[in-house]
């Protein structure tokens, strides 16, 4: 097998292409992918300095690397969620990937901002998912940070992500989270810019882009993640895949094509009474639940 | 010959053609010659959702493996 570039031997078969790729052409091609998936979207304009939430896996990291290399000036964000093992260890991996590259990472503690609780004892104590529970805290802590900083913010989400979202999102006719499943969101009056710079590469390829970078990316997955209908998704999107090359990209571009059909007027949405960030009522949620916890919520635990 | 090189030569030699298959926490062992695809087959892999590493590097999957350790890395993620 010989590298479709330069002709020298490949170590990578990227079948959605029809491409073979050695380990100096799959990075160049990466590179190229994302600034392309940046121009293409006009993700980021001018002068514009990007904030890349990190959790310490493949994708964050490589895409934090990739804007270094890009030329955009970035700083990393990492949210430790309090969750045994898992977070310290992907921590570490964020701390050394920016240390060894001299780059700045700034890190929020979960358990800072809920008197000590981490993910699996909030969760028990709202009797809400962890996963959900997750996602709202991060969202709140990486909005605040951006939008403060004047950032835009820049996740890892990738093809894979994106496709198995829309998956789901299109079984059950979410029409509002379809409105937004977007490689963009605008920013505004109290929201940050958002970006998703690696939609249109896979999974495989930012593994193997991480792998041949020297990335040390955490392989564990978060002990919550188990059975996730997500992942699910995914299993069923390759076995598409390997029938039908190229079917995750299709879907997920054709997608786009249409996206705007499902665009509704944006919800009413009001200043939180504690923290003044925007919500849909008087209280944000992770307002709520920090007065949750200073009345006693966590009396049970 | 000293016995301790009578045994080292025995195990250099049963460990001949030993391709040793790391996943996760599970190590298999094959005999004889394996592409990378047989070893996804063998393992009932897709290729989509793996990478296959060997001394740090993606191991092509045409590409034919006597003896080593070959990493199945997992690429799918999340929750």
């Amino acid at each position: 097998m010989r590298c479709k570039m330069c002709g020298e031997k490949a170590l990578i078969r990227l079948k959605a292409y029809n491409l073979n790729l050695c380990d100096k052409c799959l990075k160049e091609f990466t590179l190229r992918r994302v600034k392309r998936t940046i121009n293409k979207f006009e993700l980021l304009k001018e002068n514009d300095k990007v904030l890349v939430a990190v959790s310490g896996g493949k994708d964050s990291l490589s895409l934090w690397e990739i804007l270094n290399k890009l030329g955009i000036k970035t700083k990393g964000f990492y949210i430790n969620l309090g969750i045994n093992g898992y977070s310290d260890r992907s921590e570490e991996k964020a701390l050394k990937f920016a240390a060894e590259r001299g780059l700045e990472l700034h890190i929020e503690c979960v358990k800072d901002h809920f008197e000590g609780l981490g993910i699996p004892e909030l969760s028990k104590m709202d009797k809400r998912p962890p996963c959900s529970l997750c996602g709202m805290i991060k969202r709140y802590l990486m909005n605040k940070v951006a939008y403060e900083g004047g950032w835009v913010l820049a996740t890892g989400h990738n093809l894979d992500d994106e496709a198995a979202a829309l998956l789901g999102n299109v079984l059950d006719w979410k029409e509002g989270y379809l409105s937004r499943q977007e490689p963009k969101l605008e920013g505004r009056e109290g929201f940050s810019p958002r970006i998703k710079p690696l939609v249109l590469c896979s999974e495989r390829e930012m593994a193997a882009y991480a792998i041949s970078s020297g990335i040390d990316y955490i392989l564990e997955e978060c002990p919550f993640s188990q059975g996730a209908t997500s992942i699910f998704y995914k299993g069923l999107l390759n076995q598409l895949e390997e029938q039908s090359p190229g079917s995750k990209l299709r879907f997920y571009l054709n997608f786009l094509k249409i996206k705007d059909v499902f665009k509704k007027d944006t919800p009413q949405l009001s200043s939180c009474v504690q923290c003044g960030y925007l919500t849909t009522g008087s209280l944000c949620n992770f307002c709520r639940l920090k007065s949750k916890i200073k009345k006693g919520g966590n009396a049970p635990l | 010959m000293c016995q301790h090189l009578l045994d080292q030569r025995r195990i250099e030699k049963d460990n001949w053609n030993m391709i040793l298959v790391v996943q996760g926490e599970k190590k298999i062992q094959f005999e004889g010659k394996l592409t990378g695809y047989q070893i996804l087959k063998k393992l009932g892999l897709k290729e989509e959702e793996v990478l296959l590493v060997k001394d740090g590097r993606l191991f092509p999957l045409d590409e034919e493996i006597t003896e080593g350790e070959i990493r199945v890395i997992p690429v799918i993620s999340g929750g």
